[in-house]
């Protein structure tokens, strides 16, 4: 159960990690 | 009242978290690169993020007992090596979204005529896989434990500052100086963990000796190595937690392995391993002699009954070796007149080999002890429970009370064991927050 947690902290972190390299990639001014 | 272990929990985790992010945010926070292409942007952001978990790594695999506390050694090891593929897959992402935006990227890998910036952080990144690899396939390529663990640290350790000079030499994602005074804190942090524990750590542990006291063989190719602390007062440690030991060697060798503590938590003036015969070290346990100077570091984990001061009953249930500590648990309880119902379901392979059979009758004597011992080849004379632990035995020894709230159940053996027992707990009624469980594979 304790590793469960874990898994779920990793992919929260991967994910987010993503998602804002994605913000950063693509929304930039000018880009709408 | 909110619980210190999960405030310090939830602190150490938003830190991490953070510290993990923050090289992105940064990146969100200043100028954006107009113009640029957005996949460039989106490599460059992976790797950033790859390289701080990497850089992480070092605090989770560092010996701060107090990174250690909230979570358990077992659950931050099982962490660090989650976030070890993690960190590979978005530092891999970096050249393969770079392949993909311009295929002309590929005469990078060129080693003879590409910048030595890019070698470097090429062969970075080849470490990263040596690293992941064989941490993963360690045990299916049989790569011994000793030798694994030089080349875990040597590896990682040339990583950082390779990557570091990478990152620092190229291009403008960090040209502005809050965004180098970033990297270099990450920098100073990686340098200050490693000394710390390569140095600092290793020396505190030499002006901390112990000295064998006895060796005792035990059944099952077992053996007790029983140590007292040299001119300092040892550790004290909780029953069911551990500590490593480093034996023949001194601990700037980096050659420790973790072994329960299956004494008494009572006792400060000893401390007993009890040791398997399954590997190369474990195998030469028997020949330490009294005298003999060991080193010990310790306690670390998270396995406890002490944690569950308020519970009303306890249920054992080792698998073969993972029985230390559970008689640390058992022996503690005994020498504290705890006077609470105890349940052991002790499961082995046969008989004969099943290690403490006579000292676990004994602590009948001492405590509210019901053992149960469930043996997959019994003597053919056996009258009690054959095979492996399931729903039906368990149903047939523990009444409803036993599942209800006030019952802890402490669960030790080896992977595929604890795996069948957690269904069988849970098919019989018990709740999950109440079975704890400490895996570990590593040495």
């Amino acid at each position: 159960m304790r590793q469960r947690y874990s898994k779920m902290l990793v992919y929260g972190l991967v994910v987010t990690a993503i998602i804002l390299a994605m913000i950063f990639a693509f929304v930039k001014p000018g880009t709408g | 009242m909110i619980n210190k272990n999960k405030l310090a929990g939830a602190f150490l985790i938003s830190l991490y978290s953070f510290l993990v992010l923050v090289p992105i945010l940064i990146l969100l926070l200043g100028p954006k690169f107009v113009g640029r292409p957005g996949l460039l942007d989106l490599s460059i952001g992976c790797a950033f993020v790859g390289l701080a978990i990497m850089a992480m790594q070092f605090i989770l695999s560092a010996r701060l007992k107090k990174t250690h506390e909230p979570f358990g050694t077992d659950l931050v090891y099982h962490f660090h090596r989650q976030m070890g593929i993690a960190a590979f897959l978005l530092v891999f992402s970096h050249p393969i979204l770079l392949f993909i935006l311009d295929i002309r990227f590929l005469r990078l890998l060129n080693i003879l005529s590409t910048p030595i910036r890019v070698n470097l952080g090429i062969l970075a990144l080849l470490l990263l896989i040596g690293v992941v690899w064989m941490s993963e396939y360690r045990q299916k390529f049989k790569i011994p434990y000793w030798f694994w663990k030089i080349w875990h640290g040597i590896f990682a350790s040339l990583m950082i500052p390779l990557a570091l000079y990478h990152i620092f030499t190229g291009g403008n994602y960090i040209d502005l100086p809050w965004k180098k005074a970033l990297w270099i804190i990450y920098s100073v942090m990686f340098t200050i963990i490693v000394f710390y524990d390569r140095v600092l750590y290793p020396l505190r542990l030499i002006k901390n000796p112990y000295q064998i006291k006895q060796v005792k063989p035990e059944r099952g190719s077992v053996w007790t190595i029983s140590m007292a602390p040299v001119d300092h007062k040892g550790f004290q440690f909780k029953p069911g937690q551990f500590a490593w030991l480093t034996a023949w060697k001194t601990p700037f060798s980096d050659s420790e392995h973790p072994f329960t503590i299956a004494s008494s938590a009572d006792n400060r003036d000893e401390i007993q391993m009890s040791i398997k015969e399954l590997g190369k070290f474990t195998s030469r346990i028997k020949d330490l002699k009294v005298g003999d100077k060991v080193f010990l570091d310790g306690p670390y984990g998270y396995y406890s009954i002490n944690r569950y001061p308020q519970t009303s009953r306890i249920v054992f249930i080792p698998g073969g070796i993972g029985v230390t500590p559970i008689m640390s648990m058992l022996r503690t309880l005994a020498d504290r007149g705890d006077k609470r119902p105890v349940m052991l379901f002790y499961c082995n392979q046969e008989l004969d080999t099943l290690t403490f059979r006579e000292e676990i009758e004994d602590l009948k004597k001492k405590l509210d002890l019901q053992v149960i011992l469930i043996i997959t080849r019994p003597p053919q004379d056996w009258q009690g429970e054959k095979g492996f632990l399931n729903s039906t035995i368990l149903n047939k020894y523990l009444a409803p009370e036993w599942k209800s709230k006030g019952t802890e159940v402490f669960l030790c053996g080896p992977a595929p064991m604890m795996n069948a027992v957690e269904k069988a707990l849970l098919a019989s009624g018990f709740d999950e927050n109440q079975v704890h469980t400490e895996r570990f594979a590593l040495s």
